[in-house]
């Protein structure tokens, strides 16, 4: 006897994402999925942008990594709840993930969670979190050539931090080529070039998230 | 690797359609046919390693695993055939 099923297997991830976002709402909690290679600059973001955020806002992080704590030790000193989460290997953080992670948190007396992704550049993008948006740190060490060819990554971000201007000149990177097949491939994504490592270069990005997190509470 | 967790997914499904009918509740499953659309994300070989291990002593060992192109979006579970 054949049964016809017919149900993409995404449908239980994307049930639990739905299901995570609810949550969220339901406490008025912004929630940022930050995702990239590794190496890109998803920490050192991380470490410097709550420097800022966490001044006026209570934060949390979810740090989503194969093995190590190493990301975790970084951000322990900023004093907001963090909680862990080692894939074993797995190479993206998935909903069911997310949900056990949130049931960690005191959603009442939060008004952020920045979720760090696993350095991957191609898995995250077919994960829905649950997260209000989506934001791609992208390093010009990794070449102009990219976007295209990661092109799933590029596609569903909100925000895309090309990190590492600094370092422009010494790869060869031409920043608007660049830009430009980024918004070939994503017109609608917001996009900020800054140097994670500089703090002032930080100041749009900050002052734009500042403002998505307020709106997002008052609404 | 994600593999892994499509497996689990794929599992997860079967499962319930399974549990959700008394019918065919305890039935061992002969055949999953899982259909892949544009874009599947998934390698046949790495999901079936993990996918096999889920299915170990449960109604779905040694269920015969086929694969059909499909016009419908992803990976997905099209049907099972169970004993009669």
């Amino acid at each position: 006897m054949q049964i016809k099923v017919l149900k993409n297997v995404m449908i239980k991830n994307d049930a639990i994402g739905n299901d995570n976002r609810g949550r969220l709402n339901h406490h008025k909690v912004y929630s940022l999925n930050i995702t990239s290679s590794p190496g890109a600059g998803k920490t050192t973001l991380l470490e410097n942008s709550l420097k800022q955020i966490s001044k006026k806002y209570r934060a949390a992080i979810i740090e989503g990594d194969l093995y190590t704590s190493r990301d975790a030790e970084r951000l322990t000193g900023h004093n907001v709840p963090l909680i862990q989460i080692n894939t074993e290997g797995g190479c993206h953080l998935d909903a069911r993930m997310i949900s056990g992670a949130l049931n960690e948190l005191d959603l009442n007396n939060l008004d952020v969670v920045f979720i760090e992704n696993v350095g991957n550049l191609v898995c995250p993008a077919s994960f829905d979190l649950g997260e209000n948006i989506g934001v791609l740190v992208y390093s010009v060490t990794e070449g102009e050539d990219k976007p295209k060819k990661y092109m799933p990554m590029f596609s569903g971000a909100d925000v895309i931090l090309i990190n590492k201007v600094d370092l422009a000149s010494v790869c060869k990177i031409d920043l608007d080529k660049l830009e430009a097949e980024i918004k070939e491939i994503n017109p609608k994504a917001k996009i900020f070039r800054i140097s994670a490592t500089e703090p002032k270069t930080l100041t749009k990005w900050n002052t734009w998230l500042d403002e998505q997190i307020g709106e997002y509470k008052k609404s | 690797m994600h593999e892994a967790t499509i497996a689990q997914y794929a599992f997860d499904i079967i499962k319930e359609t399974q549990n959700n009918d008394p019918a065919i509740k305890d039935k061992k499953v002969k055949k999953i046919t899982f259909g892949m659309g544009k874009p599947y994300t998934v390698m046949k070989d790495s999901f079936e390693f993990y996918f096999s291990e889920l299915i170990k002593g449960t109604t779905l060992d040694g269920a015969e695993l086929e694969y059909e192109k499909s016009e419908l979006t992803g990976f997905f579970v099209s049907s099972i055939d169970v004993e009669d």
